[in-house]
């Protein structure tokens, strides 16, 4: 037989028997490692479930093959350059959507708009009440009646029944059917308002479509043979070629999946994101259990080796060892999301259109087997290096059985450990920046927790007079009348202070505690911000595309009705041609982004961007570098004089985004007319209080000619928000009175996204509860390991007079304190980590929930206590007679 | 000539001292023939055989067993050659604690890999018997007596049919009948395969019966009475 196969034989052959030997040792692993896994195989699982579901459905959600769309109406001429562009042979219809107030009788709501024609939806079907189900092949009453078919929630918001008159911009619709599920619509959760479907025959006689008014002109189209995807974005091409205004965009249908689950794709990253908190638990607990392992076997590696094994096949043993951990692992890592999976899909399940996570595939199984195999294997590198060299001297007997120890690794024995998860780190959120943030985060705090720990046990020490480490600040015990207190807690304490190997312990139960505190923190916090405002209150309404010749009137309504008109802001539509003399391309991605912020980038690139002008900040605004405007009286010029451009103020998340920079020179384009601007300053605006916003704002004056529409807000800062039914008669009336103006109740609003904050808050809370239970696990993992290192200790304090409750109160006082320590601190650390957060993502909301914070803190003391207590009563009774025939390892 | 051992030098580094354990000591021991090694604790008993095991470096001199010097062997050869010619027996026993008598006794002839598994399995049967433990084949470490343990770990030691056998105060552990009983063997044992053996032993009975004595002082093997 070739002796590489022997030798193989051989190397499974011992790790199996020495496997079969460390039963206990091997379940903590599974557990420890399968637990983190599951966690992160299951968002493995629903994302890419999530993915196949929205490109199966991307047809109907774009309800077309290809579409190109404008946030303006296309005039005729454009159409009829589309047709020939596109082909006269394809199937196209025209679909336009904006925002409404629809009335009825008595009440007037929100509504979203969407106008089509006979061939709507092209891909996707709508179902109706009366049973009808919409497709593209039949004609459609609606397209050219005054009709609609309204959704349900529209129907019940406005108190109306099918055959009731519904006024859409000064015009009257009958309902005609009600719509009860919508196949072309992506995302249910992500809406201002309910659809309500008109025809754009009808829509086009009514006061909406007006000037500046906010709509998306779609003209979508279907092939016959269907294209294919390169030729489709060919085609897509040549349109944005004979297009060049920024304001015309071309989707695939592909590309419709790909926005339609990209929001949950970015949730799906964080959530990924929090299972690698789990997963890096899961890795200190095994890094501690192999070390461990390493720790028990180092004798019997030497014995090996003095029986002639190499350390080369040493090794071979240990790493078949842990690919034997990482299969059993990930087996049950397989069968616990496949329980989970069911669960999930049905939690989910608000979010989606349709039905999703349909299980494991082979390919998502083999990931998990490699990243629990290369995760443990990289892990164990340090550890497996230093078994090059087993001190197999030492088995004789002068050297000493006791100093069997393998070497401590060195720091950089741990780089690769490290690069592997800053790697899986920034792959599972798609974004460098965030995964290195959260990598860099952790490894921070992983080092001040050390420090922090290390400290705590010092001073603890300190309280029992001991104080040093070294061997001439050691005191022994019973010797010094310095050191107070019983003797086993003298011991204990000792014991904490004098062992670095219990510091990881620490580590990953402060992290632990951290990661469980931090996301409740973080929603009330969010909730906190949006919701009470009882120092700053909210406006009632916010209303959009209010018309040039409309605002004294409006004014003047208001007025009447003891309310005021506040924030009044002009919306003017406009482009980036050039910055510093450099044109501003758009940005189409070749073979799809890299990563999460060049996506975004890309994105804002292509929207082409809305802007004001006004001379002072709002409440909501707060300037973070640069300067204010110039006061208008001091700038007589005129403003299209390159040498004199006007100043710009921008947002700074919009400005990094785009690579924009103080005193950068921007050629503006407002509807055809060039406009040279500088960047005077930046600013930081708070979105969530609902004031007319914009990413850039500029000084006042030579803009005021430029095409616009108005937003304004009605109530303040300084006015107490208006009660729901004053709120609701005041719509009620501004609809009738204005049909074109659209009002949106920012308290309802606000709602609805705290309704999906809680939602994506409760994902986060349950992976929360999933990363201490692994800190749990670690725990066990790590006092498994403690145990077994001080079993000989305890036998041998028992040998020389300790009583059972003593050794039981001595390891108590230590583990105790560790975890009282630890829980704290990671509690602490919380807290300073969601004022982190809340800084770099959430524009400084910060707030502390005391007595949640205080509530979940107990739990975990108490849960980590029981724990201890556990362990404690195991190690205090071990039998002291196995000091007199075992061999200290 | 079994073992030959010319002008070997050990140091270690301590602190900021160096201890010379070695200075250039000189050993033979002819094939079939027995050396005892006598000496103070710290005199460097246990370092002179852990390079003779090739578990560790010399700084100057050289080792030949079997006519192979083992100064210019790698890791890895040094440890096929004890796989082949050396057998160790250690004062500890150090067996393989998950591994039962006959798996322990078996594991020599596994790791040199030139049996097939059922020749292995007779022939550590074989030599249990030799050590008087037949009853005793699917007993754990764990459960034998220091005296069985230690019969367990000669025929370990013996049944790869070495050409040098190290023995680290084989009988150090046991009390006097026992340790007598498996010193008795492994004289018995070694007469019978013709190995050579190197024993270091504190006790001078022990000692006695080998067919030469030297102690090790100063760093070097002086010939004894």
């Amino acid at each position: 037989m070739n002796s590489r196969l022997k030798d193989l034989r051989l190397l499974v052959a011992l790790a199996f028997r020495e496997l079969r030997q460390m039963k206990f040792l091997f379940l903590m692993l599974v557990v420890n490692l399968s637990w983190g896994l599951a966690a992160y195989l299951t968002l493995a699982s629903l994302r890419q479930s999530t993915q196949k579901v929205f490109l199966e459905k991307a047809k109907h959600f774009l309800s077309a093959e290809f579409s190109v769309s404008t946030r303006r109406l296309f005039d005729d001429a454009e159409k009829s350059r589309l047709r020939q562009l596109i082909g006269r042979s394809a199937i196209a219809s025209e679909k336009i959507q904006l925002l409404s107030m629809a009335s009825g009788a008595n009440e007037s709501r929100l509504v979203q708009l969407v106008a089509v024609e006979d061939r709507f939806p092209l891909f996707g079907q709508i179902k109706l009440q009366s049973g009808r189900i919409v497709s593209r092949s039949e004609a459609k009453e609606i397209a050219h009646q005054f009709k609609a078919w309204v959704s349900a929630e529209a129907l019940q918001q406005l108190n109306m029944k099918v055959g009731d008159q519904l006024n859409l911009g000064g015009k009257s619709f009958v309902i005609d059917d009600v719509v009860v599920e919508d196949d072309t619509q992506a995302l249910r959760f992500i809406y201002l308002a309910p659809r309500v479907f008109v025809g754009v025959e009808p829509l086009r006689t009514t006061e909406l479509l007006g000037l500046g008014a906010t709509v998306t002109d779609a003209m979508d189209f279907a092939f016959e043979p269907e294209k294919s995807v390169q030729e489709l974005k060919d085609l897509k091409k040549s349109v944005l070629e004979e297009f060049s205004d920024p304001a015309v965009g071309a989707t695939t249908f592909l590309e419709a999946g790909e926005d339609a689950g990209r929001f949950l794709g970015y949730l799906l990253d964080d959530l990924g994101l929090g299972a690698l908190v789990g997963l890096s638990l899961a890795a200190f607990g095994t890094a501690a259990l192999i070390y461990s392992w390493l720790h028990q076997k180092v004798r019997i590696y030497a014995i090996y080796n003095s029986l002639g094994l190499t350390p080369l096949l040493i090794q071979g043993i240990f790493f078949l060892q842990l690919t034997g951990v990482s299969l059993v692992t990930s087996l049950v890592a397989c069968g616990l999301v496949s329980a989970a999976l069911p669960w999930l899909a049905h939690f989910v399940q608000g979010f989606f259109p349709t039905e999703i996570g349909q299980g494991l595939t082979s390919g998502q199984i083999l990931k998990g087997f490699l990243l629990i195999w290369g995760g443990s294997i990289f892990l164990s590198l340090p550890f497996a290096l230093s078994l090059r060299k087993i001190p197999t001297a030492r088995l004789f007997a002068e050297m000493g059985p006791s100093l069997l120890a393998l070497k401590t690794p060195s720091l950089f024995a741990w780089v690769p450990a490290l690069g592997f998860f800053w790697f899986a780190a920034t792959r599972e959120v798609n974004s460098w920046r965030i995964g290195s943030l959260f990598f860099f985060g952790l490894l921070g705090f992983y080092f001040l927790l050390t420090i922090l720990g290390w400290l705590s046990f010092r001073l603890c020490a300190s309280q029992v007079g001991a104080v040093g480490t070294s061997a001439s600040q050691v005191r022994a015990v019973g010797t010094s009348a310095e050191l107070r207190g019983p003797w086993w807690m003298i011991q204990g304490i000792l014991y904490l202070a004098r062992k670095p190997s219990l510091l990881p312990t620490f580590v990953a139960l402060s992290i632990g505690t951290l990661v469980t505190v931090l996301i409740p923190q973080l929603r009330a916090g969010l909730h906190r911000e949006m919701m009470d405002r009882s120092n700053e209150p909210l406006p009632s309404l916010f209303l959009i595309d209010i018309q040039d010749e409309q605002i004294p009137e409006v004014e003047k309504f208001f007025h009447e009705r003891n309310r005021e008109l506040v924030h009044l802001s002009p919306f003017i539509r406009a482009r980036i041609l050039e910055v510093n003399g450099k044109s501003f391309e758009r940005a189409e991605p070749q073979t799809g982004f890299d990563s999460r912020e060049s996506e975004q980038s890309a994105r804002l690139r292509n929207r082409g961007v809305n802007l004001s002008y006004r001379q002072e900040l709002y409440t909501s605004e707060k300037l973070v570098a640069g300067r204010p405007f110039t006061p208008p009286t001091l700038v007589p010029r005129d403003p299209r004089d390159p040498q004199q451009p006007i100043e710009l103020s921008v947002e700074n998340w919009y400005a990094e985004r785009m690579g924009l920079h103080l005193n950068d020179l921007v050629l503006l384009d407002i509807q055809g007319i060039e406009l040279p601007g500088k960047i005077v300053n930046l600013r930081k605006v708070r979105w969530e209080r609902f004031e007319p916003n914009f990413f850039i704002i500029a000084q006042p004056g030579a803009l005021d000619g430029a095409p616009r529409t108005w937003l304004a807000n009605v109530g303040g800062a300084n006015l107490p928000a208006l009660p729901m039914t004053e709120k609701q008669q005041l719509r009620n009336d501004l609809a009738h009175r204005f049909p074109n103006v659209s009002s949106i109740d920012v308290q309802q609003t606000l709602e609805r996204a705290l309704s999906t904050v809680d939602q994506i808050a409760k994902a986060l809370e349950i992976l929360s509860y999933v990363t201490w239970t692994s800190g749990l696990l670690v725990l066990t993992a790590l006092l498994y390991r403690q145990i077994s290192a001080q079993e000989w200790d305890a036998n041998l304090i028992r040998l020389l007079g300790a009583r059972r409750r003593e050794l039981f109160a001595l390891f108590q006082t230590e583990f105790s304190l560790l975890v009282i320590i630890a829980i704290t601190l990671g509690g602490l650390g919380a807290i300073g980590a969601s004022w982190f957060i809340s800084q770099e993502f959430f524009d400084g909301i910060f707030w502390v929930d005391g007595l949640s914070f205080l509530l979940t803190l107990a739990v975990l003391w108490g849960l980590g206590l029981a724990f201890v207590l556990l362990f404690s009563l195991r190690l205090s009774r071990t039998n002291p007679a196995r000091i007199l025939y075992e061999v200290r390892l | 000539m079994s073992l030959q051992v010319q002008g070997l030098w050990k140091t270690y580094q301590q602190a900021q001292s160096q201890i010379e354990v070695l200075r250039g000591l000189d050993l033979s021991v002819p094939t079939g023939k027995t050396a005892a090694i006598l000496g103070q604790s710290g005199s460097g008993k246990s370092t002179l055989l852990s390079l003779l095991a090739g578990l560790d470096e010399g700084d100057r001199g050289s080792i030949e067993i079997n006519g192979v010097l083992l100064n210019p062997l790698s890791v890895e050869e040094k440890t096929r050659f004890r796989s082949a010619h050396i057998g160790i027996v250690f004062q500890q026993f150090h067996l393989i604690p998950h591994l039962t008598a006959l798996e322990n006794v078996a594991l020599s002839l596994e790791i040199q890999g030139r049996l097939p598994n059922r020749e292995i399995d007779g022939q550590a049967r074989d030599y249990l018997a030799r050590v008087q433990l037949s009853g005793r084949l699917g007993h754990y470490p764990s459960q034998l007596s220091g005296g069985e343990a230690q019969r367990v770990a000669l025929a370990r030691a013996l049944i790869a049919k070495p050409s040098l056998i190290l023995a680290d105060e084989p009988s150090g552990s046991l009390d006097l009948a026992t340790g007598e009983l498996v010193i008795d063997l492994l004289f018995d044992l070694i007469r019978k395969e013709g190995s050579s053996l190197v024993l270091v032993t504190h006790n001078p009975d022990v000692a006695a019966r080998c067919d030469s004595r030297y102690v090790l002082r100063g760093g070097k093997c002086e010939l004894s009475p």
